[in-house]
Formats: C-alpha cells, structure tokens, sequence
C-alpha cells in the first residue's frame, strides 16, 4: 500500500506552520495541562471559526483562557499560542475541498506533526462529525470579502395621469426600491424600455449560468 | 421657522393611481402624488431637488396647513 505521503501534500502545506510547531512545542513545554482543559480549548477553537457566543457559559473565550491560566498555573500566552494552533489546523483543514480531506490521511499528518493521540481524536471528531456541513457552509459564505448583499426589492406600478405640465397623459410608472444588508434603501424610477433591457439581462443571464454549470473545465476533480 | 439659507424655486407635481405592487394587493387603486420641491440658496448656487411621493389624505392634510396660511397671509397683505 504506498504511502499516501508520495502521492498527497499534508493537509497543512509543504511545511509545517510556525503557529503548529510552536502549539506543539507550548503543549510540551505545559504538560501539567490536564486532557480535559485541552478537549475545551479544542471545542472553543470549533467554536471560534462558527463564531458562536458561548451561550451556556456567559464568559467569552479570553475568560476561560485566563480562568484556565489560574487554574493550571501556566502563563496566558502559552495558552494562547496553544489555542491559536488550534484554530490554525481547523482552518487549514477546512481550506481543501471537502472531498480532499480523508480522514485517515488527516490523523496520520497531525501524528507527522507530533499531536498526542487524544488531540487527533478531538481534531477527527470536530471535522468529520456533526457540524461539518456547518463549518464548510461558515467558511465559504462568511470568510471572505463581499460586497452587501440586497436584501428585499420591492417595486410599484402607477399610472401617471395628469402633471403640472400635461393634462391628459396616460403613461405608465414604475419605481423600484432596494433595501440592502447594510441599511441602505435604494429607490429609483425605471424607465420601460430600461426595464425591458432589465428582463433580457436577466433571461441572458439565466442561460449563461446554465451554460457555464455544463462546462467541463468547472467541474471538480474528486479523488 | 423661517430657514433663509434655502429658498422654494419651483413645485412640480404628478397625480398617479397605483396599478400594480410587489406587496400585499389591498393597495390596488390608491391614488398617490409624486411632488418634487425644488429649492435654490440664497446666493443662487446650491439647487437641491427633493422627491416626494404623498398618499391623498397627506396631500389634503398638506393644501388644508397651505390654504390657512393663504389666509392669513391675506389678512395682513
């Protein structure tokens, strides 16, 4: 069976990550720590990428970290570079595609990477367990940068009967009103024949994103 | 009240009946008027439009708080 070393990168690149090789070395260093802190920071870094509010304990996470630090009599910034190696394999892991990631070759590059056994257990069960799709689902819709999104569009058809300057003019009127993600309302008059062009952008549009789901080039390559 | 910086230039208006809405349908058939105040500084350098659309009760409740001042303006005119 050959090694999966000659056909795949670790999951964490060609070289292991200074925040990895100095977690590694604090939980060394720290190894009054008892297994039970660490499966907590493990879950608080979970936590952490889905940015949840710690909602059963009211403190935020640089309170448990301090409370752990006087408990256990170590420092605050190992415990932070022990939690902030973490959070670093999480998202390394979560980088490759979902179907990339199998799970043995994930346990045997943390052991390359000298975690103790219990740590890859916790590390396995956050990934393949049950809030991966949720964790995917973070990572591809809120880590990144976007623009706002729109909201609501509402529109409005009136029919123009008199102004201060015509009498007698039957014309249509329609107005459009965008409320955006970031509190913006947007409203404007569309002109027909705008929207007209409107309607054949959209059919355009609808077809060329067909079009390019059919593209093979596009398609991913699983393994 | 009186703001001296910005002075009324112009009152455009457009009387248009609702035909058709993206909401709930019970506001088919209202009427609505669409004004646009047109006001102009004083030194004539500055000309802000200002687009607003009325529903019929605003705009009577508007002529009614015109139509008193008309009054009294006349009394002392």
């Amino acid at each position: 069976m050959p090694d999966h070393h000659s056909y795949q990168d670790p999951f964490y690149g060609w070289t292991t990550p200074k925040t990895i090789s100095l977690c590694v070395q604090k939980l060394k260093e720290c190894n009054s720590l008892p297994f039970q802190a660490i499966q907590k920071l493990i879950s608080m870094s979970e936590a952490q990428i889905l940015n949840e509010q710690a909602s059963s304990s009211s403190s935020s996470s640089l309170e448990i970290l301090m409370k752990f630090s006087k408990n256990h009599s170590i420092s605050i910034e190992n415990l932070l570079v022990i939690f902030n190696g973490f959070v670093h394999v999480l998202r390394l892991a979560l980088k490759p595609p979902a179907a990339f990631l199998k799970s043995d070759i994930f346990k045997d590059d943390l052991r390359d990477l000298k975690f103790s056994e219990q740590i890859i257990e916790g590390f396995h069960n956050i990934l393949f367990g049950t809030k991966r799709d949720q964790l995917y689902n973070i990572i591809q819709e809120r880590d990144r940068p976007r623009l706002p999104f729109l909201q609501s569009f509402d529109w409005n058809l009136d029919v123009t009967l008199t102004t201060a300057s015509l009498s007698r003019c039957i014309e249509p009127l329609l107005f459009f009103q965008f409320h955006t993600t970031d509190n913006r309302c947007l409203t404007f008059e569309v002109p027909i024949k705008k929207f007209n062009e409107l309607r054949y952008n959209t059919a355009l549009l609808l077809k060329e994103m067909e079009e390019v789901d059919g593209k093979q080039a596009l398609k991913l390559l699983e393994t | 009240m009186t703001t001296p910086s910005q002075q009324l230039v112009d009152f455009d208006w457009k009387f248009a009946i609702n035909v058709a809405n993206s909401k709930t349908d019970d506001n088919n058939g209202a009427a609505r008027l669409y004004l646009k105040l047109t006001t102009m500084s004083n030194n004539g350098t500055n000309r802000t439009d200002i687009p607003l659309s009325v529903t019929l009760e605003q705009f009577y409740a508007l002529v009614h708080q015109l139509e008193k001042a008309k009054l009294e303006m006349d009394v002392y005119g």
